[in-house]
């Protein structure tokens, strides 16, 4: 909202909806595990996360407007990574998630850099990317060492903070809930930073930006690695919650369509349109399992679909550019 | 300042600049003038690294451009803008700026100071927090030159700013041009609007099928015959 901006430009904070509103729920998000149940914290947790990834990738589709269908490439390289280096060399994952994180970005870097070296555009960037998700799918699922297709299990240590496992869903859920305003904070810096203006160039229009002086390879390399970055700590953090990793889970093609799904609805390029996005797409996708059943798949698989299609038609920019116009 | 010598483009079959040589010196205005299709946006590109020559030299103070992007042309000191405005249309108008702004300022406050001094240059500061995509054409296009000036240019390309304006427009982009001269900055303009460029330009160019076909001031070139010829009787004599 141009109000908005422009206060920020400026340098004003102001109290209004915009920020007493996220407050009071973040109030009552905090105080939530008191009193609510073990599957309601479960579902949270998923919608944290999911959020949280949703925001990771945001920075690249979003903000920088690159198309990417494979974050599960990050993704899962965060899971297995902290998850192998825990199994094998005893490394805690509080340490492995950053290992993961690192080799993600790297991964991110080499990814971005032989596209758009090559100047892939749009949907057949999005190719790259899906292309690179199956690679490491079909790696993980064929090589033992990494646990082949029946993937691997964490081994069980009880509540062991030091090596990022607990008993209780409580200490999940606050990381998660921590993890998902940390990358919402990442985001609203970067709106109101100089790259942040730079990545919404070059999705706007990107010869102009060209023509003023960005260096917009570099920018879209680097929008992919912290992305790359971001998303593969939600991996380690999914096994370490999970327990139990596997390639169609973590690399698969499924992972990196919910992470887009929920920032689509709820509007990609906008600070709070991946929170939105999960919290009306996971309780959706829960909601639609109880009723009619994930066994029969292909029938979970159409109720969603429509219901995607409905919101693309009726809301195109997402919920949150909704919302905004309504308020306005 | 910029030397342009044997530059030649081909598209496929097409060749769209032949042969061309060109000089500028600094703190001139030169008008690149030509029927349309005459190649001159072309020359545009292949100045501003959007399009690499076939053959050519393209020098800018003494350095060779030919080696570079795009977007190090620019921050060597060449900026152009688009015959068709191309703002960020999410952004606002000041944020357009700032976008160039940021080029030649790293910190956000002073880049917005730089920004908003470049918006009162041109006269867009009412529109400054309107978004981008949403305002009058006419101003869309003083945009673009905004944009182009925050990047602090040493030589500025212009593209047909001046199209499709009202007389009074045209009037105050004149002066603004006339502005940015005085502000030290050269000018490369390409333009239709005849007794406009060849009102402020000191020398002129005329391409015609990608060729150099007249070189020298307004006056000369108004009374070239070759120059009449190619546009074809059009009349467009000095006023």
């Amino acid at each position: 909202m141009n109000g908005n901006v422009a206060a920020k430009i400026s340098g004003n904070r102001f109290w209004s909806i915009k920020f007493i509103g996220p407050t009071l729920v973040l109030i009552f998000l905090i105080c939530l595990p008191l009193f609510a149940g073990t599957y309601t914290l479960h579902l949270m947790i998923l919608i944290f996360l999911y959020a949280y990834l949703g925001q990771s990738w945001n920075i690249l589709g979003g903000y920088a407007g690159q198309l990417s269908l494979g974050h599960g490439t990050f993704f899962g390289l965060g899971a297995y990574t902290s998850t192998l280096l825990f199994i094998h060399l005893g490394l805690t994952p509080w340490l492995g998630i950053l290992v993961g994180a690192i080799l993600a970005a790297l991964c991110g870097i080499l990814i971005s850099f032989m596209s758009f070296h090559f100047g892939l555009k749009s949907h057949f960037f999005a190719l790259a990317t899906i292309a690179f998700a199956e690679i490491f799918r079909l790696f993980a699922n064929t090589i033992q060492w990494v646990g082949g297709a029946q993937g691997l299990l964490l081994p069980l240590k009880g509540n062991a903070p030091g090596v990022f496992q607990f008993i209780e869903k409580d200490p999940y859920y606050y990381i998660a809930l921590a993890m998902m305003i940390l990358s919402t904070v990442i985001v609203y810096f970067l709106q109101r930073s100089r790259y942040g203006y730079y990545f919404i160039a070059i999705r706007e229009n990107e010869e102009a930006a060209k023509a003023l002086g960005i260096n917009t390879l570099r920018c879209k390399i680097l929008a992919t690695a912290i992305s790359a970055f971001l998303t593969a700590m939600g991996g380690t953090f999914f096994a370490q919650y999970v327990l139990y990793i596997d390639p169609s889970g973590s690399f698969g093609v499924l992972v990196s369509v919910e992470i887009v799904l929920r920032t689509i609805v709820g509007g990609t390029g906008t600070i709070f349109g991946p929170i939105l996005g999960s919290f009306a797409l996971s309780p959706l996708s829960e909601l639609i399992q109880s009723v009619v059943g994930v066994g029969r798949s292909g029938v979970y698989m159409m109720v969603y679909g429509a219901i995607l299609m409905t919101v693309c038609l009726v809301m195109p920019n997402g919920i949150f550019p909704y919302l905004k116009r309504f308020f306005k | 300042m910029l030397e342009v010598r044997g530059l030649r483009k081909e598209f496929g079959g097409l060749l769209a600049v032949k042969d061309l040589d060109l000089c500028l010196d600094e703190g001139e205005i030169l008008g690149l003038i030509g029927p349309n299709g005459a190649g001159k946006t072309t020359v545009f590109n292949l100045i501003s690294g959007f399009l690499r020559p076939n053959a050519g030299e393209i020098g800018f103070k003494g350095d060779s451009l030919l080696s570079l992007e795009s977007h190090q042309i620019c921050l060597k000191g060449i900026t152009r803008t688009f015959q068709i405005a191309q703002p960020f249309q999410d952004l606002t108008v000041l944020e357009n700026v700032l976008v160039g702004a940021f080029s030649q300022e790293k910190k956000f406050r002073l880049a917005r100071e730089k920004a908003v001094k470049v918006l009162q240059f041109v006269g867009l500061s009412e529109f400054q927090d309107q978004e981008a995509g949403r305002i009058p054409i006419a101003s869309q296009k003083r945009l673009e030159l905004a944009k182009a000036l925050a990047t602090k240019p040493q030589l500025l390309l212009l593209d047909e700013v001046m199209a499709g304006l009202t007389l009074t427009e045209i009037s105050e982009v004149l002066s603004i041009i006339k502005k940015i001269r005085e502000s030290g900055i050269t000018l490369l303009i390409i333009e239709h609007v005849m007794h406009a460029i060849m009102s402020v330009s000191d020398r002129i160019i005329v391409l015609h099928h990608g060729e150099k076909i007249a070189e020298g001031s307004p006056q000369r070139v108004a009374k070239d015959k070759k120059v009449m010829d190619a546009y074809l009787g059009e009349d467009f004599m000095l006023e």
